[in-house]
């Protein structure tokens, strides 16, 4: 409780160190009759807590509500990664949607961007750390044809991760690609569990997204 | 939506750019608000050493963010300790690093003699007017969507029409920095920060219900409500002891008016 000491003098109080905050002005006037009296605020308090636990209960998240949103695809952390089909520079077909049950990170990426370049060297060592079985990483290249893909790869950045070709940059647009790098992580069940734009990432932001997307 | 922002050849993310306005504002906000508060004497001491106060804050913050997310990575930087260094802000964990830096803040200002209750309502200024921006940020960013619509004023938002929560906070945050500016007279040391919190914890009660995608415990319960209601409480409860003092106050001046008796106008 405040401790409080007179002084002669009318209308006038001292007020000593208040426990709720700290020292005040030695000398001042009684402070005017604001606010509300404290019963009002143990009833407003009653009052409060009856309609705030109604709110609370009227507010819940049915089962079905919150299965809704998820069944969305949208690039965005939380809903469904937007599905595609691209062809790698070797020639292999992947969909996205038939790759469910493996984590996948996507890194949309360009010859011509240093930020992506240098950390094509963090993906190759996930990827050769973690293999093909447990998290897959594709590199979809924005915008280039096959033979710049394939001679940048093997001349520069020799990663061994499939490099997709995303020519129209139609996918780019699908995941509102804006600035490259741009990297998503998406889960086993096909969700995405974050997304970075910019770069270079290192190895611990990787390893980062690579945890959350592999999470049962 | 507007995720990131194309300005002079660069691009630049929407969400942490108005992370750091929302924070520049707010130390700013803050910085005036203590001026206001503190004696005359004393206005120009206590709003340098809250400024200080938010500079340091924000250094031992990310230092700390970056030591705590390193130690969940040990040996990869011990293997490569200029990782340390990295510019990343994904390899931060501001969680803990804020709870630090708000502690070095705090230090500061009490080894500089600034009272914590006007540190408290300095804060209250600053924490509405900075979330406000935030949440327009999280707006345009596309994050914290609201559940689905289709009142009139829905946006349409991750392919659905959807309640602009974000700007609801915003509003709600702008008319609790009216309310708290409006009604500061007479205020006791603290009690403007009991008042925001208050208030704030009533809009996020309120609002969250319109928050989709949120977290839930059991039978779809909502954390963050349970968590503003018992916010709102307290702040009551603490707010009715402020309301005794100050009836306290005025009981001890009226007695004192009493025992001095008429005063000289009046008994000419």
């Amino acid at each position: 409780m405040a401790e409080m000491t007179v002084r002669e003098g009318r209308g006038e109080a001292m007020r000593g160190t208040h426990v709720l905050g700290g020292d005040r002005p030695q000398e001042e006037k009684a402070p005017r009759n604001e606010g509300f009296p404290a019963s009002y605020w143990q009833g407003l308090m009653i009052v409060t807590l009856l309609l705030g636990l109604a709110w609370i209960n009227l507010s819940r998240v049915p089962v079905d509500a919150s299965l809704l949103d998820q069944s969305i695809q949208a690039p965005k952390t939380g809903f469904l990664a937007p599905d595609f089909t691209l062809t790698s520079t070797d020639g292999e077909t992947f969909t996205l949607s038939e790759l469910r049950g493996t984590p996948v990170i996507l890194n949309f990426w360009a010859t011509w961007c240093p930020p992506c370049r240098a950390e094509m060297p963090a993906f190759e060592e996930v990827w050769q750390r973690y293999g093909r079985g447990d998290v897959l990483i594709l590199g979809v290249n924005q915008g280039e044809s096959a033979t710049a893909v394939e001679g940048f790869a093997r001349g520069y950045i020799q990663t061994s991760f499939p490099l997709l070709l995303d020519r129209r940059t139609e996918v780019g647009a699908i995941y509102g690609v804006r600035a490259l790098p741009t990297t998503v992580f998406v889960d086993r069940e096909g969700r995405i569990q974050d997304v970075k734009v910019g770069g270079p990432l290192d190895l611990a932001t990787i390893l980062d997204g690579v945890r959350k997307a592999s999470k049962e | 939506m507007m995720p990131v922002l194309q300005f002079l050849g660069l691009t630049l993310p929407v969400a942490p750019l108005f992370a750091l306005l929302a924070f520049y504002l707010g130390s700013e906000l803050g910085s005036r608000a203590i001026g206001w508060l503190a004696p005359p004497e004393r206005r120009e001491t206590e709003a340098a050493a809250f400024n200080n106060a938010v500079f340091l804050a924000l250094v031992a913050t990310l230092v700390a963010a970056r030591l705590v997310y390193a130690s969940r990575y040990l040996r990869l930087y011990l293997d490569d300790p200029a990782l340390l260094i990295s510019l990343r802000p994904g390899t931060l964990a501001l969680g803990p690093g804020a709870v630090i830096g708000a502690g070095v803040g705090l230090l500061y200002l009490y080894r500089k003699r600034v009272p914590l209750g006007r540190v408290a309502d300095a804060a209250a200024y600053g924490l509405a007017g900075g979330l406000a921006l935030f949440n327009v940020g999280r707006f345009l960013s596309g994050d914290a969507y609201g559940t689905i619509s289709y009142v009139p004023w829905s946006v349409t938002m991750w392919g659905l029409p959807r309640h602009p929560v974000q700007i609801y906070t915003a509003l709600a945050l702008v008319a609790i920095l009216v309310l708290i500016w409006r009604y500061r007279d007479g205020a006791l040391p603290g009690e403007i920060f009991w008042r925001f919190t208050m208030l704030y914890g009533f809009s996020e009660l309120f609002l969250d219900a319109f928050r989709a995608n949120p977290t839930t415990w059991a039978l779809g319960i909502r954390p963050l409500q349970v968590m503003a209601l018992a916010a709102v409480l307290i702040s009551m409860y603490i707010l009715s002891h402020y309301a005794r003092v100050r009836s306290q106050a005025l009981e001890t001046a009226g007695q004192l008016g009493d025992e001095a008796g008429p005063s000289p106008e009046a008994q000419r």
